[in-house]
């Protein structure tokens, strides 16, 4: 079991030639290469000892350092059957029991299903069953010369230590070129970063490569914009809000890099592009990772300040600091004041008291600033995604597009959605999407436009928000033209079917009382499916692989018969549930829908699901709006829950941290032995964000 | 802190990806060459103690990211540098051709008054070589530079590199075309009693509070 579990840790594809790696399961081997140091030269031993996670023992490398055996073989197993059946439900999960989800990012996910994971929270694996054959397509064709020139020279500087990346020839390395390589293509106007080797590397030590390059690709287009593009323009302005996040949360530390002239630039440049993979040991990295495709960039800033802390938190260690040179020393060096521990990292992490609303807010500031300071730049970062909620509502709107364009007779086409990519007129379709709470300031652009249900995946623009950048629009007509074109018997209303109608009238009670949320949570039933299953890891993915088609089929097949009526009528009974739920948060959503005459309220139902999503930045008229609500009411629907528990949870308790020990003690019902190592994690927790609610008092 | 020296200088380390800059870092300060370096994302840092002149200068080195996108991230870098090291690979005549740009980023960014040294690395790559020590020695001519060819892999010339950069500051700051008070010369007297005076004595009622994280 024990050899199973750090088995399946390996890379994926890996899992056939174990020969070459000979596991550690035991600590003592690990602890032999401590002795071992300084050794200059890349070249292994010939039979290879790795670390759990692949980095060659007895090398100087810290690269790996990990002296941690992980979670136990009891408890992986657990938290893997749980997953299964977070991904095997994937859509009505993240729908009623969002909670779940992210109680299971906070408390790392299995390494043996990060390959399937992490591409379903980033919206990879959305991207990939659309774009079904794109990556082949790019895989197989050829890039600019220039660009594999550049990727070539890098690939052997991605850590040399770990076993996949050891030789040119190695996958690791193919790998790696392969990825990098069809990112140019599929974005020219970006091209290669280097910050995104060593992520395209970690990823690829997780997934097959088509994964990593979906969640590279997502990474780099939806989690954070501009961070690898030809400006570095997210870059810079994430090191802005680093220092607002570093002055509100570490005064005194940020205080000392004030005095001595350190900026989040001189530090913190690779933090953030690299995600940290150079700055923490690898079993924290990935706790990390686990957390980042769950909320977004958030987590990095997180991280940040959990690092100057522990660099710069004590009064003793800035007064070593003694100048600028020391103190980014400090700073640089701040891995060995990381502890092994990778639980008391997170929990430290999850303390950290910055919620997404706050950090929206402070991105409108930043923003306004930043166009000052460059009237010519187009960056805008308000419509980055913040974790697998926001991909979950994108994917949903792709969906609607996808299925428009079939409407129009496109279905000739087998790769529809990425000639819907190359569209110009979709192209202007870009649209941001983010901050959902105080949009208010949002039309300072001088946007005068509708909302557009974007091409979330139609990649070829440069920024999220091209036409907003440029002044342009969105023509009207983009949308007019879909609609006399579709038949209403093809609109397929599956947002008004009776699933998800009963979906959404669960989720409001859950919502009204998400305190008894948990308690109404069947641990047990969680489980019954996946009883009889194998204990092989290797099995896992083909198991969740059938219960996942298993368990999707059914609900597809439901839509596209569902009558127009029930529709619009669930589609009502939706909105009007999410503006009850709203009233107390935004009071502001409940004057809009009355502001509708009573005709218009009806057909317009969805548009005020719309309205309390995006509020004030759309001046859309009522043919549009009636129309994108009969297109989009599930989207929208969408939205709104990740607004909503958004809210709570920000209300709630400003960080995730409410909804987390919320969710963590209402774990105790479950019947699971993790409970006594969840209940130290717990506690750790705790005190971790007690420490955080002190300390913003 | 327990090392004295008598001045200290901020240094850069520019010029494009691949050409070496980090290992020429690596090389000077540790004496080796590190075959598995990364690449320099943002800016890395080293420092080191040499002795020119009978002076003991502590380099204070920013070894910053050469790939073009970079540059919008490292310009922050450059302020108040006093010297550099601008770095082309003699096997890539696209490395040289960038100097141009490189020089006026840092006469712009650094200090008109910037001493800058001209390193050709890869030397022992000779047989690769695509840019002759000829007219890389002219380029530096009419730059007003000073040129080395250097090698990170055996070491060659790197820690001269350095030296004669530090050298000329000195020189510079002898001669009174420098003045090490001046804001931004990149310059600091080392003298500990001295720094000590500088830094206000409510720095260290703040640090010792705690950081109220």
């Amino acid at each position: 079991m024990h050899i199973l579990t750090l088995v399946s840790n390996k890379h994926p594809t890996q899992r056939g030639d174990n020969s070459k790696c000979k596991m550690q399961n035991a600590l003592g081997g690990e602890e032999s290469s401590e002795s071992d140091k300084g050794s200059e030269i890349g070249i292994p031993p010939p039979t290879t000892e790795t670390d759990r996670f692949g980095f060659i023992l007895g090398n100087g490398s810290t690269a790996g350092g990990v002296r941690t055996e992980g979670p136990s073989p009891e408890l992986v197993r657990q938290r893997e059957m749980k997953w299964i059946n977070i991904i095997s439900q994937w859509d009505q999960v993240v729908l009623k029991k969002s909670s779940k989800v992210k109680e299971q990012c906070h408390k790392g996910i299995p390494a043996s299903l990060r390959a399937k994971c992490w591409p379903l929270l980033c919206g990879a694996s959305d991207r990939m069953k659309c774009q079904k054959d794109l990556y082949q397509t790019l895989d197989s064709g050829s890039a600019l010369q220039s660009w594999v020139e550049i990727i070539e020279r890098d690939l052997d500087r991605q850590f040399p230590f770990h076993e996949m990346f050891l030789s040119r020839d190695g996958h690791g390395q193919r790998g790696l070129f392969r990825v990098l390589k069809a990112f140019t293509q599929l974005k020219p106007e970006e091209g290669y970063c280097q910050a995104q080797g060593p992520v395209a590397a970690v990823l690829l030590m997780n997934m097959p490569t088509e994964e990593a390059f979906w969640c590279l690709v997502q990474i780099s287009e939806q989690y954070l914009p501009g961070y690898y593009s030809p400006l570095l323009e997210g870059v810079l302005f994430d090191a802005a809000i680093l220092s607002w996040v570093l002055k509100k949360l570490c005064p005194a530390a940020y205080k000392h890099l004030q005095r001595h002239g350190v900026e989040p630039l001189m530090f913190a440049t690779d933090w953030l592009m690299c995600l940290f993979t150079r700055h923490l040991p690898f079993n924290t990295l990935l706790r990390v990772w686990d957390l980042f495709f769950c909320y977004g960039v958030r987590v990095l800033f997180q991280v940040a300040v959990v690092l100057v802390r522990r660099a710069l938190g004590r009064g003793e260690q800035r007064e070593e600091c003694e100048g600028q040179m020391e103190t980014l020393e400090k700073l640089r060096g701040v891995k060995e004041q990381v502890p092994q521990d990778d639980d008391t990292f997170i929990a430290e992490v999850c303390s950290v008291t910055l919620s997404k609303k706050e950090l929206n807010k402070q991105t409108e500031k930043e923003l306004e600033k930043w166009r000052k300071e460059r009237p010519a730049s187009t960056f805008d970062p308000r419509g980055r995604c913040h974790g697998y909620r926001t991909v979950l509502a994108r994917a949903r709107e792709k969906e609607e597009i996808n299925r428009k364009e079939r409407a129009k007779g496109n279905l000739s086409i087998p790769r529809s959605s990425s000639t819907l990519s190359l569209s110009p007129s979709l192209l202007h379709k870009r649209r941001k999407r983010g901050s959902k709470s105080d949009t208010s300031e949002w039309d300072g652009g001088g946007r005068a436009s509708s909302e557009v249900p974007g091409d979330a995946w139609g990649m070829q623009s440069k920024g999220l928000n091209l036409w907003r950048g440029s002044g342009v629009p969105p023509l009207p007509e983009d949308r007019a033209q879909v609609k006399p074109s579709q038949p209403s018997e093809l609109r397929e209303p599956w947002e008004g079917s009776h699933a998800s109608g009963s979906v959404s009238c669960q989720r409001q009670g859950e919502e009204q009382g998400l305190t008894r949320q948990g308690q109404t949570r069947q641990g047990p039933e969680e489980h019954t499916h996946f009883t009889a299953q194998e204990t092989s890891h290797s099995q896992h993915h083909k198991d969740t692989q059938e219960v996942l088609t298993h368990n999707q089929a059914p609900v597809r097949a439901n839509r596209p018969s569902e009558p127009v009526v029930t529709e619009t009528t669930s589609a009502t009974e939706t909105s009007r549930g999410e503006t009850a739920t709203h009233t107390d948060i935004e009071p502001h959503t409940d004057a809009r829908a009355q502001d509708s005459t009573p005709t218009e309220r009806h057909t317009d139902d969805g548009v005020q699901v719309h309205t309390s999503v995006e509020k004030d930045e759309n001046m859309i008229t009522n043919n549009n709006a009636a129309m994108e609500t009969r297109l989009n009411t599930e989207t929208y629907k969408v939205v709104n829950i990740d607004t909503e528990t958004d809210t709570q949870h920000e209300t709630g308790k400003d960080t995730e941290t409410g909804t987390h020990e919320g969710t963590q003690d209402k774990s105790g019902s479950e019947k699971e032995a993790e409970t006594e190592t969840q209940g130290e994690h717990e506690s750790a927790f705790h005190k971790g964000s007690e420490a955080g609610v002190e300390a913003k008092q | 802190m327990s090392e004295t020296y008598d001045f200290l200088f901020k240094f850069l380390v520019i010029g494009n990806a691949g050409t070496g800059k980090s290992c020429l870092l690596h090389q000077f300060i540790e004496k080796r060459f590190k075959d598995d370096s990364n690449h320099t994302i943002g800016v890395e840092f080293g420092s080191k103690i040499i002795n020119v002149v009978n002076k003991y200068v502590k380099l204070q080195i920013w070894d910053t990211a050469g790939q073009e996108r970079f540059r919008s991230v490292t310009r922050s870098y450059y302020r108040g540098a006093a010297g550099a090291l601008l770095v082309y690979d003699i096997t890539s005549r696209e490395t040289y051709n960038a100097l141009t740009n490189w020089l006026t980023d840092a006469r712009m960014l650094a200090s008109q008054n910037i001493v800058i040294i001209l390193c050709g690395n890869k030397k022992d790559l000779d047989a690769d070589r695509e840019v002759t020590f000829l007219e890389a020695s002219r380029f530096a001519q009419e730059n007003e530079l000073m040129f080395l060819e250097t090698s990170a892999l055996t070491g060659e010339n790197v820690e001269e590199a350095f030296i004669q950069c530090a050298r000329k500051i000195l020189n510079k700051i002898e001669s009174g075309e420098l003045d090490p008070e001046r804001m931004g010369s990149g310059i600091q007297y080392g003298d500990a009693a001295l720094r000590q005076l500088r830094s206000p004595r409510r720095g260290q009622a703040e640090s010792a509070q705690e950081c109220g994280c």
